[in-house]
C-alpha cells in the first residue's frame, strides 16, 4: 500500500451560519506520508476542528482535503467522508471515557468489526493491537471498567491501533497522566511512527513536541500560522508568546543563557543542552 | 459551538415577558393549556391562538427562532394527525383501504388535535425562551411548598431538578463527543435496518451512563464536602420577587379567561 | 504550630484487603503551602479526603487547627476544609458562577443580605467578578476551578486542599490556578495542600511530602526533597527542569554542587562557571 500524504488546500470551516469567527479560516497544509506533526495552539485555536476534518467526521465548508486518494469537499457525500476514515485513526481526548464493551477483547474488536473484517483478522488485530500499547494478551477478557485509568487509556488507544491506521491522530494522549505513564506512552507513540505510522499529535505539552515532532503546526483563531520543523519554531520566544505557547524548558535555559552572552545553540531537549554545556564545562575542568 | 436553538432553550434577551416573574409565567402556562381544553369552536380557538400571539410578540423572540425550536417535534405532529386521520371513523365516509379510512370525524379530530397541539408547544416553548430553567425551578420549588407539610422533600427535589437542568448541555457535549468516537471507529449511524441502528446506540449509550455514575459520585462528594447535609436547613440566595406588572398579567390572564367562556357560551 | 495534624492513621475501603494508608503521622505547618505526590493509588486523594471527614479512618487520628475529624464536628471541619477536585466539571453545582458560589453559603445558613457581599468579594478574589451570571458551559476549565476556589473562599477557610485540581486543565488554566494561589500563599491566612503530577507546581511549594504505598517515605522543604533526582523517578513523578538538567550534567561528569535548582539558580550557575 502507498503511504497516504495528507493535502489541505483553502480549507474553511463554520459550525453554524451565525456571524461568529470561522472555526477554520483558508487552512493550507501537506503533510508527508510517515511525518511526526504536533499541532499546537491556545485552546478553541481550531486544533481539533482541523484534525476532525482530516478524519472526515464533518466536511469543510469550502476548499479540498485529500488523504491519499481519498478528496472530500464540501459537496462530499457520508460514504465519501467515511473514506477518508479507512486511512485514519482517531485517539480523542480522555478515550478511556468511550469504552463500552464488556471485555477489552471486545472493545478493542469494534473498529475493525466495524470495518467489515473477517472473524479470523478480528481475532488476530486483537492481540496485537494490546501489545503495541504495553499490555499483555489476557487482558482481552477482562472488563474494561476494571482496569487502573492508564490501563483504560491504554485500552482505548489499542482499539483504535487494531484498525491498522497508516495515520494516527492523538489528541492530548497523556493529559492526566502521571510523568511515569506519559513517557511510557510516548515511547509506544515513538514506536509506531518509527514502524512508518504518520503521527498528528495534538498537544499543550511543548517539550513533548521538541523532543518528538518533525513538523510543528501552530493554529491561532482558525488561522494557521505557521508549519515548520521544532528548531524554526521555538528559535522564536516572541513567536510562541504570540501565539500564547508555552516555550519548552530547554528551550527557555538555553534563551536565557544567550541572554547571558552564553555561546549556546538554541537547543531543544535537556539532553542536547547538556552535551553542549558538559563539553564546555568539561574542557575548563581540564585546564584547572 | 451549537448556537442552534433547540426545543425548551433559553434564548438570553430582555422583553417584558421575560422580566416577569417566573411564577406567574408558570401560572400562565399552566393555565393556558387548561383552556385549551375548554376551546370548542372556532371563536374559541381563535381567541386563545390571539392571545398566545400577543405573549410570542411580547418575548421579542422572533417567529423564525420559535419555528426552529418547533422543527424538530414536527414529525410527532404529522405523524400523530396522520394516524388521527386514517383510524378515527364516524361521520361521512371520503375514502378507505383495509383498516384505514378518512372520515369527516377523523378530519375534524385530527384538526383539533394538531391545534392543541400546536398552541400547547408552543405556550411551552414561549415559557422556556423566556425564563432560564433555574427560575422554573424556583417557580416550582414556590408552588411545591405546601407539599412540605404532607412530608414531602420539596428542597431535596428541587436541587436535584436544578442541577439535572445544570448538566443537560454537559451531557449532550459528551453524547456528541462519544459520537463522533465511535464514528471515527467506523461506525455507521445510517445504515441498516432499524434493529441494526438501535444496536448502534449502545456504544454511545454505555459511556454515556458510566461517565454520568461517575460525574454522579464525584458531584455527591463535592457536595458533602461544601457541607450540603439534605436533613438541613438551608437559606436561599435566588429569590423572586412578585411586581405590578406579575399583578397585571394575572388580571390580563383572569380576562382572557372570562372572554373565552362569554364566547363559549353564546355571549360574545 | 500545624494547621492539621495525622497521629498514626491507618485506612482502608471496605471489602478489600489493601491498606491505602498504613500507619501514617504528619503535620501540615499553618500558613504554608505543602504539596503531597506519589504514584497513581499512593493514597494520595484518600488523604485529602480524610483530612476534610469525607472519610473516616480504622485506626488514628485526624485533627484540624485544635479540632477532632469526627462525625460530631463534621459541619465545623468541612467549614475550616475545602477542597477543589480534579474535574472542574462534576463539582460545579449551580447553574450560575454566583449560584455556585451561594451554595456552601446556603448549607451554612448563612442570611441571604450577607450572602450577597461575601459573594462579590470571593469572586473578585479569584478575579471573576464580570462573570457572576455567567453559565458554566460558558467557562473555561480554568475560570471553573477559579469559581470553585472562590466558592471556598466565600466560607472563610483555614485550610484549602487542591486534589489534582489543575491536571485537566490547558497551560493557560493551570497558570491561572496557580497564580491565584501564590496570591492567597502571601497572606499567610490559609494553610494550602496541594497533590499534583505537575513538576512546575512542586516547585512553587513550600514543603514536599512524598508518598509511596500508604507510607511517607521522604518529607521536607522543597529544595530538600526534589533534590533527590532519584526518588522522583522511583515514583514516577516529572523532574522541575532546573533539577533535570542539574541531573543531566552530573551524569555527564560534570561536577555540579549536590543540591537542589531552580531553573534560574541553574542558570546563574553555569553564567557564573563558562
Amino acid at each position: 500500500m502507498v503511504m497516504p500524504e495528507i493535502v489541505i488546500k483553502n480549507v474553511s470551516f463554520n459550525y453554524s451560519n451565525q456571524n461568529i469567527r470561522p472555526a477554520l479560516d483558508d487552512v493550507n497544509l501537506r503533510i508527508a506520508a510517515g511525518s511526526f506533526v504536533g499541532i499546537v495552539g491556545h485552546t478553541g485555536s481550531g486544533k481539533s476542528t482541523l484534525v476532525s476534518l482530516i478524519d472526515g467526521l464533518g466536511k469543510p465548508t469550502s476548499g479540498q482535503i485529500q488523504v491519499g486518494t481519498a478528496t472530500v469537499n464540501a459537496q462530499s457525500s457520508p460514504e465519501d467522508l467515511a473514506q477518508l476514515r479507512r486511512h485514519v485513526g482517531y485517539v480523542f481526548q480522555f478515550p478511556e471515557q468511550q469504552l463500552f464493551a464488556e471485555t477489552v477483547g471486545q472493545d478493542i474488536a469494534f473498529g475493525p468489526t466495524n470495518l467489515g473484517w473477517s472473524s479470523e483478522q478480528v481475532q488476530a488485530a486483537v492481540p496485537e493491537a494490546l501489545k503495541l500499547v504495553g499490555l499483555p494478551a489476557d487482558f482481552a477478557d477482562r472488563s474494561p471498567f476494571a482496569l487502573s485509568g492508564g490501563q483504560m487509556r491504554r485500552v482505548a488507544i489499542a482499539g483504535v491501533l487494531a484498525m491498522k491506521p497508516a495515520i494516527l491522530i492523538l489528541d492530548e494522549p497523556t493529559a492526566g497522566l502521571d510523568a511515569a505513564a506519559t513517557d511510557r506512552l510516548l515511547t509506544n507513540i515513538a514506536q509506531l511512527h518509527a514502524a512508518g505510522t504518520t503521527i498528528l499529535l495534538i498537544t499543550h505539552q511543548m517539550d513533548q513536541v521538541a523532543r518528538y515532532a518533525d513538523q510543528v503546526v501552530v493554529m491561532n483563531q482558525g488561522h494557521l500560522v505557521k508549519s515548520a520543523p521544532p528548531s524554526e519554531i521555538f528559535a522564536d520566544p516572541a513567536f510562541l508568546d504570540a501565539n500564547h505557547l508555552n516555550v519548552p524548558a530547554a528551550v527557555a535555559m538555553s534563551h536565557r543563557l544567550r541572554d547571558a552572552g552564553l555561546k549556546i545553540d538554541p537547543a531543544l531537549s535537556i539532553d542536547a543542552l547538556a552535551d553542549q554545556l558538559a563539553a564546555k564545562l568539561g574542557g575548563e575542568h581540564g585546564e584547572q | 459551538m451549537n448556537n442552534k436553538i433547540v426545543f425548551g432553550s433559553y434564548v438570553p434577551i430582555d422583553s417584558p415577558l421575560h422580566r416577569l416573574d417566573p411564577r406567574m409565567k408558570l401560572l400562565m402556562c399552566v393555565w393556558y393549556v387548561v383552556l385549551v381544553f375548554f376551546a370548542n369552536s372556532w371563536g374559541t380557538s381563535l381567541w386563545l391562538l390571539a392571545a398566545l400571539l400577543c405573549a410570542m410578540l411580547l418575548s421579542h423572540v422572533s417567529l423564525r427562532q420559535y419555528w426552529q425550536g418547533l422543527r424538530p417535534l414536527a414529525w410527532v405532529i404529522v405523524f400523530t394527525v396522520v394516524f388521527q386521520v386514517l383510524f378515527s371513523s364516524g361521520g361521512k365516509l371520503y375514502w378507505h383501504w383495509g383498516i384505514m379510512s378518512i372520515t369527516h370525524d377523523g378530519l375534524v379530530n385530527s384538526l383539533i388535535i394538531f391545534y392543541r397541539f400546536m398552541v400547547i408547544i408552543t405556550a411551552s416553548t414561549v415559557l422556556t425562551a423566556t425564563t432560564p430553567t433555574l427560575r422554573i425551578a424556583d417557580g416550582l420549588d414556590w408552588f411545591m411548598r405546601p407539599l412540605k407539610f404532607l412530608k414531602v422533600p420539596v428542597n431535596q427535589i428541587t436541587l436535584m431538578l436544578s442541577i439535572a437542568l445544570r448538566f443537560i448541555p454537559t451531557i449532550m457535549d459528551e453524547a456528541g463527543k462519544i459520537t463522533n468516537a465511535q464514528r471515527s471507529r467506523g461506525m455507521n449511524f445510517h445504515q441498516g435496518n432499524l434493529v441494526k441502528r438501535v444496536k448502534h446506540l449502545v456504544p454511545v449509550l454505555i459511556p454515556l451512563f458510566v461517565n454520568s455514575f461517575k460525574r454522579a459520585e464525584d458531584l455527591a462528594t463535592a457536595m458533602e464536602a461544601r457541607g450540603y447535609d439534605p436533613d438541613s436547613p438551608r437559606t436561599h440566595f435566588r429569590q423572586l420577587h412578585w411586581q405590578g406588572s406579575d399583578t397585571m398579567t394575572f388580571i390580563l390572564m383572569v380576562l382572557v379567561t372570562v372572554i373565552l367562556f362569554l364566547i363559549r357560551g353564546g355571549l360574545l | 504550630m500545624d494547621a492539621v495534624t495525622l497521629t498514626n492513621v491507618r485506612f482502608q475501603y471496605p471489602n478489600t484487603d489493601r491498606l491505602i494508608l498504613d500507619d501514617v503521622s504528619l503535620g501540615f505547618p499553618q500558613g504554608e503551602w505543602t504539596t503531597i505526590i506519589g504514584h497513581n493509588g499512593s493514597g494520595k486523594s484518600t488523604l485529602a479526603r480524610l483530612i476534610d471527614g469525607l472519610l473516616i479512618p480504622q485506626q488514628g487520628q485526624i485533627t484540624v487547627g485544635d479540632l477532632p475529624v469526627t462525625e460530631k464536628n463534621m459541619t465545623r471541619v468541612h467549614q475550616q476544609v475545602g477542597i477543589v477536585f480534579q474535574n472542574p466539571d462534576n463539582q460545579f453545582v449551580g447553574a450560575t458562577v454566583a449560584d455556585d458560589v451561594a451554595f456552601g453559603l446556603e448549607n451554612r445558613q448563612v442570611p441571604r443580605d450577607e450572602m450577597q457581599t461575601r459573594i462579590q468579594q470571593s469572586l473578585a478574589a479569584v478575579d471573576m467578578a464580570q462573570l457572576a451570571d455567567a453559565e458554566p458551559a460558558m467557562l473555561s476549565g480554568g475560570q471553573k476551578q477559579r469559581v470553585a476556589i472562590a466558592g471556598i473562599l466565600a466560607l472563610e477557610p483555614k485550610i484549602i486542599i487542591l486534589d489534582e485540581a489543575t491536571s485537566m486543565l490547558d497551560p493557560a488554566g493551570r497558570q491561572l490556578v496557580l497564580n491565584l494561589l501564590k496570591q492567597l500563599r502571601t497572606q499567610q491566612k490559609y494553610t494550602i495542600i496541594s497533590i499534583t503530577h505537575d513538576p512546575a507546581e512542586m516547585a512553587i511549594a513550600d514543603r514536599v511530602v512524598v508518598l509511596d504505598q500508604g507510607k511517607i517515605i521522604r518529607q521536607g522543604p522543597v529544595a530538600k526533597v526534589l533534590q533527590d533526582v532519584e526518588l522522583l523517578r522511583q515514583i514516577g513523578v516529572g523532574i522541575p527542569a532546573g533539577q533535570a538538567l542539574r541531573q543531566a550534567l552530573a551524569d555527564r561528569g560534570v561536577a555540579v554542587p549536590a543540591r537542589y535548582f531552580t531553573e534560574q539558580e541553574m542558570v546563574e550557575w553555569l553564567c557564573q562557571k563558562l
